[in-house]
């Protein structure tokens, strides 16, 4: 009982640092710069939270849930780089 | 043998996936909100991660396997798709 | 020997993998693993340098706690502005180690509040930090009041 109430509180902190960074992209104002960072809070910080969170709720699940994770966080890493390095090229 | 009609979710079950749902459609908002090809692999990618986890949350909620199978397929192909797509936005 | 040292970790790192997807360690899913595993072309695994693999692996563990400190130091800002700095490259990193090399472009890229965006030379990062506009403000006017 008192893990389902940790995971299910992990899994609200996730949705709120996925409201939070994802909001910010529809501002016209914000440099690319600080949308990629905001991203990286929604997509990897959350995104592992929620991970952490369903790991916490069936913990059977434990290969998939890993799989999902080291995958998500090398992926969004590198796509990051890729696009910090695209729009900071000196033209 | 698992029943699918027995297999129902709870209430706030159901709220966490319309939940992430609704943030999922932002990034399509603002994909048509800009010009720049940079911001919009950025914003699809970002779209892509996200329906991906709404999939693999309610593979787990279900207690289904398979459905969570396909989440994890859907992010590691289209985060690579999306990996290409910028790769080649950079040789361009 | 040394070079068997690294041929059994690369086996080893091959074959954790595949028992992670395949998520079964019974005998007839390690023996076709073995064999994939063999099958996969190895690369230079000679040039593995192992010193720098275990204080790198060491690092990770302290990613959590930055990642959660960062994301809540983002959250903060209120008026962000842009930051560009320069940020030393491991000495692990810069004496050769391809490893040790992505590593520490992970390490930085992967908290929120800093992402690389290119090198800039062979022993510097250039790092982008979000800055928060009053504060810059603030610390830039008592400089010129001074003068």
């Amino acid at each position: 009982m008192t893990i389902t109430f940790v995971s299910y509180a992990i899994l609200s902190l996730g949705l709120y640092f996925w409201i939070w960074g994802t909001l910010p992209i529809l501002n016209k104002e914000h440099s690319i710069f600080y949308k990629l960072h905001t991203l990286t809070v929604a997509d990897s910080v959350g995104s592992l939270l929620i991970v952490v969170a369903l790991l916490l709720l069936a913990p059977q699940y434990w290969p998939l849930l890993l799989v999902t994770a080291i995958s998500l966080s090398l992926w969004n890493t590198i796509f990051s780089y890729i696009l910090g390095n695209i729009s900071d090229r000196p033209s | 043998m698992i029943n699918s009609a027995v297999a129902r979710l709870d209430s706030y079950q159901y709220v966490v996936i319309y939940v992430m749902l609704l943030i999922s459609l932002v990034p399509v908002l603002a994909v048509s909100r800009t010009n720049s090809t940079t911001e919009r692999i950025a914003y699809a990618s970002s779209f892509g991660n996200k329906l991906a986890f709404m999939i693999i949350a309610f593979g787990i909620f279900r207690g289904d396997w398979m459905i969570g199978c396909i989440g994890a397929f859907i992010l590691i192909v289209g985060d690579a798709g999306m990996l290409i797509l910028s790769l080649l936005e950079m040789r361009i | 020997m040394a070079n068997f040292t690294r041929l059994t970790l690369v086996l080893l790192f091959r074959i954790c993998c595949w028992c992670l997807v395949t998520s079964s360690i019974e005998t007839t899913n390690l023996l076709i693993g073995l064999v994939i595993c063999f099958l996969i072309p190895f690369g230079d695994f000679r040039r593995l340098k192992m010193h720098a693999l275990i204080p790198e692996i060491l690092l990770i563990l302290r990613l959590p706690y930055d990642m959660m400190k960062e994301c809540f130091e983002l959250m903060l800002i209120n008026d962000p502005i842009d930051n560009f700095t320069e940020e030393k490259v491991n000495i692990r990193a810069t004496s050769g180690s391809k490893f040790a090399e992505f590593f520490d472009l992970f390490r930085i890229t992967f908290t929120p509040m800093s992402l690389v965006t290119r090198r800039e030379n062979s022993d510097a990062w250039r790092v982008h930090l979000v800055a928060s506009a009053s504060e810059v403000e603030a610390k830039v006017k008592p400089k010129e009041s001074n003068k």
